[in-house]
This record gives structure tokens, sequence and C-alpha cells, in this order.
């Protein structure tokens, strides 16, 4: 039986109204691509058809999660198929351990928020301040303040991790990187 | 025969110290560009090919062809190990890989996939050297409308892939299928989804977004702390045991019987061969119900399947100078420049450098054997980096890797976005196998479908009279019959006792 | 096992060594050829770099590599080849449009796809023919139709008796709506009076090959420099070519101006700079391809990897651009003319 939590639902919620906007967003524009043609499907066929399959999936989740709990049959079932047996015990394959919150948990969203929020700095700053500048930040970021290594290591690995990697990849691969945008530090040779 | 003396020949030539050390050169820098997602066989051969102008054009060859082929296992070693697929194949060998991983058995699944590699990879060159003309034929019968039958049929057999919840299966696959349709519309050349970003119109690129959903997503899940830290395995437990192999050979034998066939064919990429075995041994694997949780088989099918697909591959470009994929262009691309055009004249015009070459694909598939079974213990060793030193590293990686595809940080959010969007289904249950099998197979299957409809003028019939298709056809008609209503069956019959899930 | 580890990593850092020794060999300048220096022409270039539009290990990919390595020897600096894939060569040129003014990059013009991408709007192009000044020709690559060896097409005047008797069920393979084939075949009709009918495979070149192959359309329209391979195994016939003079790569193949039917159609390849560069590097870089282009070794090179040399200075190539993009503006609306659903 699993647990539904409060973030759980929170969740639950969320992504389904992220999949209604999109699907609700495709169904749209997929009529005016064109539905069929003189052979065959048109461009909006396939995308309308996702997003119908869409809807009604959330339609299905929705009625579950309404519908008051009457067996011990908690799975959703389609067309009157029990899931369980279609999927023919089948495991989940991206179900990870047992949800477990603990007291720790408030501590964690807020890494992963740093961790987002860092990778969205980098990811930002990668043309104007070149790959090896913005690089060598980020991995000095999470090494050091993050990961708590120590010092020389830190910035030993931050500096094989940008320097190092620019240079295996537009010297030896010839795969370009990008170099700093600004001028000036486009001067210093990053 | 015939056959065998060229072979010998080929042999003889390929075995010298020269060639062997371009072999083994080629081998480890291909697998090399396969450990860093984003940089494939075909950059890699692209850049490489000014430099054969210098070179002995046999050995350069050699080297060019080992590179190939060496990538692909680059790509299941951070796949295993890290979660990070190089390529969209590389993506099926996530799923059972990485959990065997976590379960501290990265190592087995990294011997296993090297040697179900190497028996599919030789068992495809054994069928070039004495099929291969024959072979190819058949493949030029293989057209769109036989395309859309073997997707349909791939499909027929992934009806059990949705994992517990059916709607959460469905929506993950219908997703995937509208991501897939992102880009140029294939028949009537309008953009789809692009927002009018041009860098769309090709579509959403895999890698960034594969890469997102299993290699970020599963970094930004363990920064939440739900998941465990893979360890890095102990000595004993590199190595297989007797009941891994036993499990693992029938799939490996899977596996090459499907990779090889559908490599002859041009125009499907391995990601299909790999989908289509682990979909194979969902169904028909002795231990079908572990697949998704660290069963052996789910690394060894897909692997020996899609190294057979690679190296079956081979069979039309030389037999018919038709190169199967982008990177097999390439390849094509370093004989053409150096004035030789692959093809059945080139076996007339230079049987030397052709045999040669073939016979360096044995030897190659041997080194890279000898090369990464032993080594599994030096890529094991990267669990045992500091964690946040691997986790900073790999998060470089990851950026790196997406820039790097196309040159563009565009992609770089991509495989951001797809990253939240992978933390999201992996804390909500969604499983994200219908939508990488989608992704996969929905370019192929619309354009099959709808290029089959051109060339008949909009009659579908096209699909019913030609022979192989309409096989196909049937066959996913009866399997997708049985799953359905023979489960009906099933049900009627346990009402009366109490159903025991 | 560590030990081991150790030496099998020690033995794999060698072979790299060695890998990235030869690459980089191959990119620094012949000792021979130090009389030249990096001011060629009257300009000072720099690091340069040529911007392609299309993935590593096409066509157009491969003749800039050769073309590069050869200007880097030339002009006595490093000329390093971008890959900017997508969109059939929009992405490069976007690049390529908002490039440094310095005179250090340069990126490659493929026509048709470089006229097309402004023409239609769909594709929401944020360049015009204004934004590049043109440098040099290199390829020009006109179109054939091919059949199979066996058909009974033979000459173009075959071709349209096959076509007339039956409107709109001859089939060619083309790669994509507004493909340089798909332009062709339109011209050809113009010029014949009937119709054709399309089958589009924007995915790639493999399944166009194999679909003719296979025998399910019946004629293959590319370029020659894409036919040649087939030739040469005799696995297909080129019935006609849309130059007006025979392609010497397919001396024995009438042209369709020969027979009678007014059809020129033809990609080409060429160089550019973004329009704000120096006028000085124009011309300097445009002299220095000319040169490269007289060399018979790199000419042979050339036709090797299929590809018919052509050169134009920056004058010329301009005016080669403006005619073209005249042409393909006729044929474009016609183009969609047909697909609409």
């Amino acid at each position: 039986m699993t647990e539904v939590t409060r973030e759980q639902t929170v969740l639950r919620l969320g992504t389904a109204a992220l999949f209604a906007l999109v699907s609700i967003y495709v169904l749209t524009r997929s009529l005016g691509l064109g539905y069929w043609t003189d052979i065959g499907p048109g461009p909006g066929f396939f995308p309308f058809w996702s997003a119908v399959v869409i809807l009604v999936c959330l339609a299905g989740w929705l009625w579950n999660y309404l519908k008051p709990p009457s067996s011990e049959h908690d799975e959703d079932t389609i067309l009157g198929l029990d899931a369980d047996l279609l999927a023919e015990q089948t495991s989940d394959p991206s179900s990870a351990a047992d949800v477990a919150p603990s007291a720790g948990v408030v501590p964690q969203r807020w890494h992963l928020l740093v961790v987002v929020a860092s990778l969205v700095v980098v990811s930002l700053v990668l043309v104007p301040l070149g790959f090896q500048l913005a690089m060598f930040l980020f991995l000095l970021f999470h090494l050091r303040v993050l990961g708590g290594t120590g010092r020389v290591l830190s910035l030993l690995v931050a500096a094989g991790g940008s320097f190092g990697v620019f240079v295996l990849f537009t010297e030896v691969l010839r795969v370009g990187l990008p170099t700093a945008g600004i001028g000036l530090l486009r001067g210093l040779g990053l | 025969m015939e056959i065998l003396s060229n072979l010998g020949m080929g042999f003889s030539n390929a075995l010298t110290p020269e060639n062997l050390m371009f072999a083994l050169i080629g081998c480890l820098v291909g697998t090399l560009l396969g450990l860093l997602p984003g940089i494939g066989a075909t950059a890699g051969i692209a850049i490489l090919i000014p430099l054969t102008f210098n070179m002995e054009l046999t050995s350069a060859l050699i080297m060019l062809a080992a590179i190939f082929y060496g990538s692909a296992y680059g790509g299941t070693i951070t796949s295993v190990l890290l979660n990070i697929p190089g390529e969209s194949e590389s993506a099926i060998t996530c799923l059972d890989g990485y959990p065997m991983t976590q379960q501290g058995r990265g190592g087995v699944a990294l011997t296993v996939a090297g040697v179900g590699s190497f028996i599919g990879g030789t068992t495809a060159t054994v069928a070039l050297v004495v099929g291969g003309s024959a072979l190819s034929v058949v493949g030029l019968e293989i057209g769109p409308p036989e395309f859309f039958a073997l997707v349909v049929f791939g499909l027929s057999l992934l009806v059990g892939l949705v994992g517990r919840s059916v709607t959460a299966g469905l929506m993950s696959a219908a997703l995937g299928l509208i991501i897939a349709m992102v880009g140029i519309d294939p028949v009537l050349g309008m953009p789809r989804f692009t927002f009018d970003v041009a860098h769309f119109f090709d579509g959403l690129n895999f890698v960034p977004v594969l890469v997102g959903l299993f290699g970020l997503g599963e970094l930004l899940d363990t920064a939440l702390g739900r998941t465990a830290r893979p360890r890095a395995p102990r000595l004993r437990e590199l190595l297989p045991t007797r009941g891994d192999w036993r499990r693992a050979a029938p799939a490996i034998a899977r596996g090459t019987a499907i990779g090889l066939p559908i490599g002859i064919v041009p125009g499907i990429t391995n990601a299909i061969s790999s989908l289509l075995s682990y979909s194979v041994e969902k169904k028909v694997g002795k231990h079908r119900s572990e697949l998704g949780t660290g069963a052996v088989e789910g690394v060894a099918g897909p692997e020996t399947a899609n190294n057979a697909h690679s190296s079956a591959a081979m069979i039309p470009l030389f037999a018919l100078g038709i190169p199967a994929s982008p990177a097999i262009a390439v390849l094509m691309g370093a004989f053409l420049q150096n004035g030789l055009t692959p093809g059945p004249r080139l076996f007339v015009q230079n049987p030397e450098l052709v045999w040669t070459v073939i016979a360096s694909f044995f030897i190659g598939n041997l080194l890279l054997l000898l090369l990464n079974v032993p080594l599994v213990g030096l890529w094991t060793r990267v669990l045992a980096i500091p964690p946040a030193v691997l986790t900073s590293l790999i998060f470089m990686f990851l950026v790196l890797g997406s820039y790097a595809v196309r040159n563009s940080v565009i992609d770089v959010w991509v495989m951001l976005a797809f990253g939240l969007l992978g933390l999201l289904f992996r804390r909500v249950e969604i499983p994200l196998a219908p939508l990488v099998l989608a992704l996969i197979l929905g370019p192929l299957m619309e354009s099959a479908l709808r290029q089959s409809l051109q060339i008949s003028q909009g009659s579908f019939s096209i699909f019913v009279e030609r022979p192989i298709s309409a096989v196909l056809l049937a066959v996913a008609a009866l399997l997708i019959g049985v799953s359905l209503f023979g489960t009906r069956l099933k049900k009627r019959r346990l009402l009366p006792a109490d159903v025991d899930s | 096992m560590s030990q081991k580890s150790l030496a099998l990593g020690a033995a794999l850092a060698v072979a790299l060594g060695l890998a990235a020794c030869a690459d980089t060999s191959s990119s620094t300048a012949d000792p021979a050829d130090a009389g030249s220096s990096a001011a060629a022409g009257g300009f000072e270039f720099g690091d340069m770099t040529l911007v392609v539009g299309y993935g590593p290990g096409s066509s157009t990919d491969a003749g800039a590599r050769l073309m590069a390595a050869q200007l880097e020897e030339r002009l006595g600096t490093t000329v390093t080849v971008q890959n900017q894939e997508g969109a059939g060569g929009q992405v490069g040129l976007t690049a390529l449009a908002g490039a440094e003014c310095d005179g250090n990059t340069f990126g490659t013009i493929n026509f048709p796809s470089a006229i097309v991408s402004v023409l239609d709007e769909t594709r929401g192009a944020t360049y015009t023919r204004e934004s590049f000044s043109p440098v040099a020709l290199m390829v020009v690559d006109p179109t054939a139709v091919a059949v199979l060896p066996d058909d009974e097409i033979q000459t173009p005047e075959d071709l349209v008796e096959v076509a007339e008797a039956d409107p709109g069920q001859l089939q060619y393979t083309t790669t994509g709506v507004a493909s340089q084939e798909h332009f062709a075949a339109i011209a050809l009709e113009q010029a014949t009076g009937t119709t054709l009918s399309a089958v589009h495979f924007p995915d790639g070149g493999s399944q166009v090959k194999t679909t003719f192959l296979g025998g399910d359309v019946r004629l293959f329209i590319a370029n020659v420099s894409d036919m040649t391979d087939l030739v040469e195994n005799d696995q297909a016939r080129v019935v006609g070519v849309m130059e007006e003079e025979r392609s010497p790569l397919l001396p024995d193949v009438p042209t369709f101006t020969e027979s009678g039917y007014e059809v020129n159609m033809s990609s080409s390849r060429g160089f550019a700079y973004p329009s704000c560069a120096p006028e000085a590097a124009v011309t300097a870089l445009s002299d220095a391809i000319g040169d490269v282009m007289e060399d018979p070794a790199f000419l042979d090179q050339m036709e090797a990897a299929g590809l018919a040399p052509a050169y134009l200075d920056s004058t010329d190539y301009a005016e080669y651009w403006s005619d073209r993009e005249a042409d393909f503006t006729e044929i474009f609306d016609l183009a969609f003319e047909e697909q609409a659903p």
C-alpha cells in the first residue's frame, strides 16, 4: 500500500496540471497544422491523438482520485481491465526507494534548489564568461560550498574540470567550446 | 572456398603490428568518444578523416572503423555506472544497468555487456563475410511500409512495459510522442511546435533529452537524498556468477538474432534494436518480472543487439554502398575522399583492402573485449571517487555533453528542463521507459507511415500487399489481441478464488 | 590489480598521445611555406573559424575541411571548423550572420538552402541576403535524374514520354519539401509540361537510396556528387543532367538542355563573411581560396570527394547569388502550392 503524503499529493496535482497544460496546448495547435491530407495523416494527426490520450488518462486519474474508496485495489483500471493483470506483474522501472519523509526533508529541498539554481546560472554565463571560467566557478562552488571538499583538492579538480577539459576538447578533439563573450576576458585567453 | 582464402589474406594483412596498433588506437579513441555524451563516433571520425590522407589507407580505414564500433562500448560504461546515456540506444541499458550498479553489480553488468557485444559483433561480421551480398538484397526489400510494420510489431511487444499504472505509462508514452513530433513535419515541411526557434527545426536532439531525463534526473533525485549513492563494488563482485551467465546467455542469443537482421536494413538506428531486444526479454525472458530492477538480461540483450546491429550495418555499406546511419555515412566519406567507392565494385577493384578491413573487424571486436573486460575494475573505481567530487564532475559532464552535441547552449537548457522533468517523474512514479520508447519509435513510425502512403499515393493497402509488412502486422495484431483478451480470460477464471497480486 | 590498471592507463595515455600528435601535426603550417605569412594579400588574419551549417561528415563539411586544411597552410594560421548544424543549414547561417566582424570568422553558404530559408517565412530566418558578404564560390553540383539500370527510360525524351503517358504517377525522391530535388522536379515539370509525383524523405539519404534501389520509387533525383557512387557500382543509370554543359564527372550523360528541355538546376557551395567584415578581408580570403583552387592536388581531392570545383571570386559570386535568388524565387511558390493540405 502506498502512503500518499501531502507532498506527494501536491506533486501529483502539479504534474497533472503540467500534463493538462501541455496537452491542451498541443490539442489546439495540432488541428491548425492539418489533421488529414490527401495521402494520409497530416502533421497534426499524431500530436492530436497523443494529447487526447493524455487528457483521457488525466480524466481517469481524476475520477479515481475523486471516487469514494471502495475496494482494496488502489490501482486505476482502464476500460474495465485490471491494470495489474494487464501489466503482467511487471515492476515499475523507475520506482525509487520507499518514500520516507524524515526531519531531513527541508534541508534536502533547499539543497535541490541550490543545485538547480547553480545549473541555471552556469548555463546563463556559459557564453558570456566562456566555458573555462564559468565551469571553474561552478565546480569550485559545488566542491567547496556544497560538498565541503578540501581547498587543494577543490582547486585541482575545478581547474582540471574546466581548463583541462577545455584544452582536451578544443585541442585534441577539435570540438569547439564557448570562449568568453566579454572581450576583456577573451583577451586573457578565456 | 574463395571466401576463406580472401579472408585469410585479409587477416595476414590486418595482423601486422602497424595495423594492429591502429586498430587498438581506434578502439581506444572510440571508447573514449563513447564515454563522452554528445560526441559520438560520427564527429570523431569526421574530424580524423583529413588525417587519413597522410596515412597508409588500409591502416586509416581500420582505425576509423574501430572508432565506430568502439564508441558503442564507451556509451555502455557511462550508462551503467552513472545512468548517463551517451546515445539513445544507451538509454535502454540504463534501465537495468544502473539499478545493477546501485546493487553493487556494475562490474557484472559491464562484463556481461562486453562479452555480449563481442558475440553480437563477431556473429554479424561472420554474416558479412559469408552472406553479405545475399543479405543485402533482402535488406532492399525493406522499405517504409516494412518499417512501419516493424514499429507496430515492436509496440505490440511492449504492451506489457507500462508498469504498475497503465495511465501513468500511457501518459508518459504520449508525452514522449509529442516531444518526438517537435520539428519540421517529415512530409509537408512545416515547423511543428518549434516556437520559432530555428534550433528546434530538426526536433529536440535525443542526447540532451535523454541525458537530462536519466543523468540529471537521477542526480537531482540523489540531491534530494532519496536514492542512495551506488558504492564501488569489491573485487570479487566484478565478475558475473555462473547464475548470471546462465541467465545472460539466452538473452545474448536473442539479442544477436534481433540486432543482426535489423542492422542490415539501412535507415533503422541501433536504438531500435536495443529496444526490441529489451521488449523481447520482457515478453519471453524467464525472469522478465525482474526487468527494470537490475536484471542481467536487461543489459545482456540490448547491448548484444546494439553491437550486432552496428556490425551488421557494415553489410549494406560493403555490399551495396549504402550507409545505414550517419556514422557509417561518415565512414563512407572516408572511403570516398580517398578515391574508393564502397560497394560491390570495390570487392573486385581492391579486394585486398576490403578483406583486410573486414578482417580488422574481427580483430577489433576481440581487442575491445580484451581491453574493456579487464578494465572493468578500473571503470568501477570511478564510483569510489568521493561523492562531492564525482557529482560535481558529472554535472560538468552533463553540461559539456549537451553543449557539444550541436555547439549550442540551447541544448543545455533542454537538458536542464528534462532533468527537472525526470526528477518529477521519479517523484510521482511515472515510468520513464514508455517515454523513451515513444521518443525512439515515434519519429520512425510517423515518417514510415506517411512515406508509405506517399508511395502508395494514399492507399493503405500497401501494408497488406507487401508480404513482409503483412506478416509483421498480423503477428503484431495477434500479440496485442493475446495481451488484451488473454488477461480478460485469466481474470474470469480467477474471479471465484481470491486474486493474489 | 592496481598495478595492472596503472599500466593499462599508461598505455591508454600513450595511445591517446599518439592519436593527438598525429592529429595536430596535420594542422601545423608546412615549413616550406614559411614565406607566406599570416598577412596575405593585405589583411592580417588571426585564428580563424569556419562555420559549417551541416554535420560532420556531410558533403559540405567534407569540402569545408579540405579547404580549411589548405587555408591553414596558405595563410599560416589556424582555421577551426565549427559545425553548427540544424534546420537545413539555417542554424549555421544564423550563427554566421551574427558572427564577429573582425574578418576571422567565415562560413559555408549552400544554395538553395541559404536562399530558400529567407524566402520561406515559416522558417523565421533572422538573416537576409544583406547579412552576408560573399567571398567565393567553391562547388557547383548540378542536379540529375537517375533510374535503375534495367529501367526502360534511357534518355530525357523517354522520361518525358513516360511522364506524359501517366500524369501524376511517375514518382521521384526528394530530401524534403522545398529541397533541391523538389525544386529540380518542379523545374522539370515546368519545362516539359508534365506532372510528376513527389515522395519526400527528409530523414536521410540512406532511406532515399534504399527506397530507390528497392524499386519502390522510380526516379532518383539528386546532385551528381550523390550519384557517382551508385553509378560506379552499376546500381543506377543517370538519365539526364540539369546543367547547360555536360558534367565532367558524367561525360556520357546528356543534359536536359541539349534534349530540348530548358532545365538548369544545381546546388552550390561557397563561402561568405558576415556583412560587417572588412573589405580587405573579403578580398584577401577570396584570393587565397582562388589560389587553393588552382592547386591540382587539391582539385584531385575534391574530385575524389565527388565535388565539382567551380571558382568565382567575391564580385562574381555576389552576382551569382543574385541570379540564383531570382531563379529560386520563381520556383519557390510552386513548391508550396503543390503541398496544400
